[in-house]
């Protein structure tokens, strides 16, 4: 039996569809003989030719932007970096305590230095004072991670 | 001879059949073949109007199914020679019937895009319209979106054979050579994919 045919005896809405597309030989001589013949089917090849110019006339609208690749998360690449990540946290679980200290530590440096890079930043006292307090600020981050590492060291 | 034949046809398809018998050189042979086309189409019109009539979802005695019967029998007679086998005649006028009525569809489609202002768009005759409202890209975004949207439900090859055909226009046979399916295949995913985007975006509206 042609894979067209429902168990009705009347032929698919693939049928129709390849019919209604002007794709005749998709269907083969049977289909066609018996929607020539069937006024259901031939109301229903009617209606798919509606529907495929519908949808023709939508994707058409659309037809530069959509024949790009529809965008599609990078799953492989999610799935890499949470391996990653994983693998980065277990690591990291037998020195929680001393990362935690070293963490607060610089923080607090941080933000003591925060104000006067602002300060400078904002050009109030001049291009020579900007520049000093930039490059005092940079020192102050230099030894608040050279302390960060060496407290870690010590505690190890 | 063959052109005033066709005008001809073009007002009554009997008497352009019985002007080709007319006009024609050889005398019997060539006036017995039209007198049996002429028979064949004349038993033949009835069920090729009930077919376009069913195709287009109106009465047979519109103008319209007037015009497609008109153009079916034009056609037939134009293309006999193609008719593979006497006993097939039948089906090879039915299958012009549907090609001329799915043309008509086509065409009617054609026609309103070109008359009709898009939805809650309002034509305004005094003011020469300088592109489409902000109301307008605004739905043309939201409806791509959509679309988009609707496409990434599919499958991947349902959505590329779709792509294919509706985008860019390749035939159903040059589709399934790409893609490595046979034509019934092809048939199916087009189907489906059609269904498919038909409902997302029903559904969205």
């Amino acid at each position: 039996m042609n894979a067209f045919f429902l168990d009705d005896g009347h032929v698919t809405d693939a049928a129709l569809a390849a019919m209604a597309d002007d794709a005749d030989q998709a269907v083969g001589d049977e289909v066609l003989a018996h929607v020539d013949g069937c006024e259901a089917c031939l109301g229903r090849l009617g209606t798919a030719a509606e529907r495929s110019i519908a949808v023709g006339a939508t994707l058409a609208v659309h037809g530069p932007a959509l024949s790009q690749e529809t965008p599609r998360l990078p799953w492989r690449w999610i799935l890499g970096a949470t391996v990653a990540g994983a693998f980065g946290v277990v690591l990291s679980l037998h020195d929680v305590e001393r990362s935690t200290f070293g963490l607060v530590q610089s923080s607090t440096v941080l933000t003591r230095s925060l104000p006067l890079a602002l300060r400078g930043a904002s050009g109030e006292t001049g291009i020579l004072w900007t520049t000093i307090t930039v490059a005092c600020a940079l020192i102050m981050l230099a030894t608040s991670a050279w302390l960060v590492r060496r407290t870690s060291r010590a505690a190890g | 001879m063959f052109a005033a034949l066709m005008s001809t046809f073009l007002s009554s398809p009997e008497v352009a059949l019985e002007a080709a018998a007319a006009a024609a050189p050889s005398a019997s042979a060539s006036s017995e073949a039209t007198s049996a086309l002429r028979a064949e189409l004349a038993t033949l019109e009835a069920p090729a109007r009930r077919a376009i009539a069913c195709i287009l979802h109106i009465p047979e005695r519109s103008p319209d199914v007037d015009d497609c019967v008109q153009e079916t029998l034009r056609r037939a007679v134009e293309h006999r020679a193609e008719a593979r086998e006497p006993l097939a005649l039948r089906g090879w006028v039915l299958g012009i019937a549907r090609h001329v009525a799915l043309d008509e569809i086509r065409a009617r489609k054609r026609t309103r895009a070109r008359t009709e202002p898009l939805d809650g768009e309002e034509v305004r005759h005094d003011v020469p319209a300088a592109g489409p409202s902000p109301e307008t890209q605004v739905g043309s975004r939201r409806e791509l979106l959509q679309v988009s949207l609707a496409l990434a439900g599919l499958p991947e090859r349902q959505r590329e054979a779709l792509l294919l055909f509706h985008v860019e226009g390749v035939e159903y046979t040059e589709i399934g050579r790409r893609l490595g399916v046979p034509l019934g295949t092809v048939a199916t995913w087009i189907a489906r994919g059609r269904a498919h985007l038909l409902e997302k975006l029903s559904e969205d509206r």
